[in-house]
């Protein structure tokens, strides 16, 4: 995505890449924390 | 322009091998951790690589064009890469701890030293 904003020239294309960053990030930890916690209890 | 050229190329070169090692990775290796080392390590780093060839670049254009519009390209750039650099180590530490949690085993391992010393 950062490589499409530059090829673009387009700003705003590398601020929808931080959102995914994060996004993804978020979406991993509740995805793990659902794992582990899912077998214990 | 010449010698910019050439290393913004070896630069995305850089990081498109190591991403393609990523991807190899993923398909070839046998368990969850090692599938994880690979998909992680090796995409965080050539995604290093590639973000600093748009940073360079970015800054380069900025230089000779006197755009701010590069200018601003760069420093998000260099914001998704901090971004990037935090969040996916963790990431990756979060899923190993999962799988470790849930009883998973790497391949051909016969003893658990982390549950053998009982840490909570």
């Amino acid at each position: 995505m950062i490589l499409v904003g530059a090829a673009y020239e387009e700003v705003i294309y590398i601020d929808v890449a931080i959102v995914y960053a994060l996004l993804s990030y978020i979406g991993t930890l509740y995805v793990a924390k659902y794992l582990e916690g899912g077998s214990e209890k | 322009m010449g010698t910019l050229l050439t290393v913004l190329y070896i630069l995305l070169g850089i990081g498109v091998f190591f991403n393609g090692l990523g991807s190899v990775g993923l398909l070839r290796f046998p368990d969850v951790y090692t599938r994880l080392h690979a998909a992680t390590k090796a995409t965080t780093f050539g995604s290093i690589f590639t973000s600093l060839a748009v940073i360079i670049y970015g800054f380069s254009r900025w230089d000779i064009t006197g755009d701010s519009k590069f200018r601003v390209l760069a420093l998000h750039t260099i914001v998704a890469l901090i971004c990037l650099i935090i969040t996916n180590p963790t990431g990756a530490h979060a899923i190993a701890r999962a799988a470790h949690r849930s009883g998973i085993m790497p391949k051909q391992a016969v003893i658990d030293e982390l549950k053998e010393a009982k840490l909570k």
